[in-house]
């Protein structure tokens, strides 16, 4: 079937071909992922991709909601206790019920594994890192009503993997994310919002704790270990 | 400054936690003679005699010369603060902080608690009025308590928690006291230069 299909493309629809070959390889790289991935010698250099959802903790600020979002990220072993994520968030909270605020996270942790052994189902690890964010807030009955900041960050938890497979785990982290930016402040004011700064030079710094939970997949053994 | 001394004995709680769990797992010493660290990271203070919490920005550069001792500068550069109604030294427009000084670390292994004393000065320019302003050079020295978990060739947590010692004198309405605690942590960089 696939001779008489791959003869047919050959005579007559080279483009089609192409894609062909295109998806036959992709499909081949999929089914791939879904064997057992060859480790030489330890995890280092294992790439791995996921995908995680976020509860966000603003206690140190005016805009104290509760917040949620989404967001994927990677990661990149570098010695058998040692890990870096490199991570996007996107997270939505609400503003004193009249607003809403959206962040946008960009950044990297170092992962420090203190307790190895062979098949273990949870690892735990703590974390410190780095992040660059964007912030935006507007009135939600006067989109032109805004305010926006850019901010760069450090951050430290602990988390835990909870490995499902060899290839596929499961982790849950808290972290504590502390900013260094422009102060926004909002106020309601003759039911109106209004952003004030209270500092003199402008800045201000917002801690928030964030709550991960995010699922990864072992891609690849980069450097096989070494 | 309550809040910055239980942040620090946190990290410190925790270091140590994981340093007991993995002294046996690890053969590698990553603390040694050599050992080039260096970080930036946000720094919060607490003005003691000013009640205002400030702001700053922290790097840091050290060279460990022996298996004890170290030699390290910092600076830190004021960003801003939040002043009570009863800060007396307000806004400047300019700050910052300069030590050098060295450091013994106690502790086996990769997980070390270092003391250290550093000099330096303070740097401050400060409108007292609407049309005088001037520039200030405080002698000042710190008194620094840290903790550090070495995990990799290139990586370190760090936990530190200072004490910093400054009078600006001179100034229209007399001297100002700007003594301070500060507290950094992060994730630090290092390379070994010596094998």
């Amino acid at each position: 079937m696939v001779n008489v299909l791959l003869n047919d493309l050959l005579l007559n629809k080279k483009n089609s071909l192409k894609k062909f070959l295109v998806a036959y390889f992709y499909g081949i790289s999929f089914l791939s992922l879904s064997q057992p991935l060859k480790i030489k010698n330890n995890e280092s250099g294992i790439l791995s991709l996921g995908v995680r959802t976020t509860v966000s903790l603003f206690n140190d600020s005016e805009t104290g909601n509760f917040g949620t979002g989404a967001g994927g990220q990677f990661r990149i072993q570098l010695a058998e206790r040692v890990n870096t994520d490199w991570f996007f968030d996107y997270l939505t909270a609400d503003v004193k019920e009249i607003a809403n605020r959206t962040d946008y996270h960009i950044g990297w942790s170092v992962l420090f594994y203190p307790y190895l052994k062979e098949k273990q189902l949870f690892k735990p690890y703590i974390l410190a890192g780095h992040c660059f964010d964007y912030t935006h807030i507007v009135e939600n009955s006067n989109r032109t009503n805004f305010a926006e900041r850019w901010s760069s960050a450090v951050q430290m938890g602990i988390g835990t993997h909870i490995n499902l497979t060899q290839r596929l785990d499961f982790t849950v982290m808290g972290q504590y994310m502390i900013h260094l930016g422009n102060e926004i402040h909002p106020e309601v004011v003759n039911n109106q919002l209004v952003y004030t700064n209270n500092h003199n030079h402008g800045a201000s710094l917002e801690g928030h704790l964030l709550i991960n939970l995010g699922i990864h997949y072992k891609i690849i053994d980069l450097w096989g270990g070494k | 400054m309550g809040r910055q001394i239980i942040l620090f004995s946190i990290l410190l709680n925790c270091f140590t936690f994981v340093a007991q769990k993995t002294k046996n797992a690890s053969n590698d010493n990553y603390f040694r003679p050599g050992l080039i660290k260096a970080s930036a990271t946000i720094t919060t203070g607490r003005m003691l005699q000013n009640k205002a919490n400030s702001i700053y920005l922290n790097g840091f550069l050290e060279y460990v010369v022996d298996e004890n001792y170290s030699f390290r500068g910092e600076i830190f550069q004021f960003i801003d603060a939040k002043y009570s109604g009863s800060s007396s030294f307000t806004n400047p427009n300019y700050m910052n902080r300069i030590y050098f000084g060295g450091f013994r670390h106690f502790g086996k292994n990769n997980f070390k608690i270092a003391t250290g004393a550093q000099m330096g000065v303070l740097m401050a320019d400060y409108d007292h009025t609407s049309y005088e302003r001037q520039f200030y050079v405080a002698p000042s020295f710190a008194l620094k308590l840290g903790a550090d978990y070495y995990v990799w060739d290139y990586f370190h947590f760090f936990a530190n928690l200072s004490y910093v010692n400054s009078t600006i004198r001179g100034t229209q309405t007399g001297k100002h006291k700007i003594d301070e605690i500060l507290f950094s942590a992060g994730l630090g960089f290092q390379i070994n230069t010596e094998k």
